[in-house]
């Protein structure tokens, strides 16, 4: 965040990699057109950018991109309805409707920090939660044992000891297991 | 999230460990987690949420070309707030253009010699000479004391022809503050009750500015 507010290009784009999924996600959540998700991501960024040197309580980041992410997202929909000429409908109840309830706002955190903690393994956990969960088609297991050197019969046990080793590093960090 | 979502998502992450790998690794996995986990229902529930959030991780994914868009744009947006460094050097290099300094070099100095011969005492009668040479010309100087300090003379000796008609400022500066007066058409210049201590030179030719380097005029027990 320092290097972001000293107007660090390189800062800004790490912030942007590790943020977007945030963002999207939470904008997702609104179930907006298909054509307004990329305007409200944009938005988004735009508003992060401009509000940044702003925050006054740096450790709430997340929560502060989540709520900036889903204002962009509403504001989509008040201005799509701003267009329409529908005397029934009360723009503002409809938008209250939206607001997004704190146990959904505690999940993308949550979901942000698994996010960031998977990032965080070295090694063969970070490879192997990769090639299990990440790819798309999943790879077999042959593949991922040829290719990440990992022996067959192994990747099952692998696999879990990574979990918990995953499970442990969020339990430090705060994390209370979406409960 | 309820424990029947857990449960399906959980369901779910197994069902693709199924399609990656054999029934054996399957049961790897089940049995690996029973026994690690069997005692600590807590933790069973935990890996449980782990693994649906993984997947919630898993599935959400900007496309590439709206990120690349938002870091464009938030390039864009920091060049608008810091100043670009080629706009910097830009800056600063038509700062030196608009005022070039140059420094002319003290290349005989009376006193000092007299003060290297021994003859100090002597020499104190004489008028004490510089001579201070540059890319724009030499300038000497003589020194003499006067009931109230020193007198400083000055001559400017251009080696170019166009600064003969240049209108050049002198300025002397000391620890009492700078005075300065105008070049008159012989290029000659004149400081008058000057005191003791350093001194600094400067002609002001617009363009450039010719800067001798500092000298100390002694007092007169120096001396």
């Amino acid at each position: 965040m320092a290097r972001c507010l000293a107007h660090e290009e390189a800062a800004w784009s790490e912030f942007v990699e590790r943020y977007a999924n945030l963002i999207y996600a939470t904008i997702l959540r609104v179930q907006l057109p298909e054509e307004d998700v990329e305007e409200a991501f944009q938005s988004s960024i735009v508003a992060i950018h401009q509000q940044l040197p702003k925050l006054r309580e740096p450790e709430r980041l997340v929560s502060w991109i989540v709520g900036i992410a889903h204002r962009q997202a509403i504001n989509r929909i008040r201005v799509r309805t701003r267009d329409l000429t529908v005397p029934d409908v009360d723009l503002e109840t409809h938008v209250a409707d939206l607001e997004l309830p704190d146990s959904e706002r505690s999940r993308l955190i949550e979901i942000q920090q698994v996010r960031e903690a998977v990032e965080h393994l070295t090694g063969r956990c970070r490879v192997l939660l990769h090639s299990l969960f990440f790819e798309d088609p999943p790879p077999d297991y042959e593949t991922i044992s040829r290719r990440d050197g990992i022996p067959i019969g192994s990747i099952g046990p692998t696999r879990a000891r990574c979990l918990d080793k995953l499970r442990t590093f969020l339990e430090e960090g705060g994390w209370e297991g979406g409960e | 999230m309820t424990t029947n979502d857990a449960d399906k998502i959980f369901a779910a992450a197994l069902a693709r460990a199924a399609r990656t790998g054999s029934e054996q690794d399957l049961r790897d996995v089940l049995n690996s987690l029973r026994e690690e986990l069997a005692d600590d229902p807590v933790a069973l529930n935990q890996v449980r949420s782990l693994l649906a959030q993984i997947q919630d991780v898993a599935e959400v994914a900007t496309p590439r070309p709206w990120i690349d868009a938002a870091v464009a744009r938030i390039m864009e947006l920091e060049r608008g707030l810091a100043p670009a460094p080629s706009l910097l050097e830009r800056a600063k290099d038509a700062l030196r253009d608009a005022v070039r300094i140059i420094e002319a070099q003290l290349v005989g100095d009376t006193f000092a010699g007299a003060a290297m011969q021994g003859i100090r005492g002597s020499a104190a009668f004489q008028p004490r000479q510089l001579h201070f040479s540059s890319e724009l010309g030499d300038v000497h100087l003589q020194i003499d004391r006067s009931e109230r300090g020193h007198s400083v003379m000055g001559q400017f000796v251009p080696l170019h022809l166009d600064l003969l008609d240049a209108e050049i400022e002198a300025r002397a500066t000391t620890e009492r503050g700078t005075t300065s007066t105008h070049l008159d058409p012989g290029a000659q210049f004149h400081f008058t009750d000057v005191e003791d201590g350093e001194i600094r030179i400067e002609l002001d030719m617009g363009k450039d500015s010719l800067r001798l380097v500092p000298f100390r005029i002694p007092s007169h027990e120096e001396g």
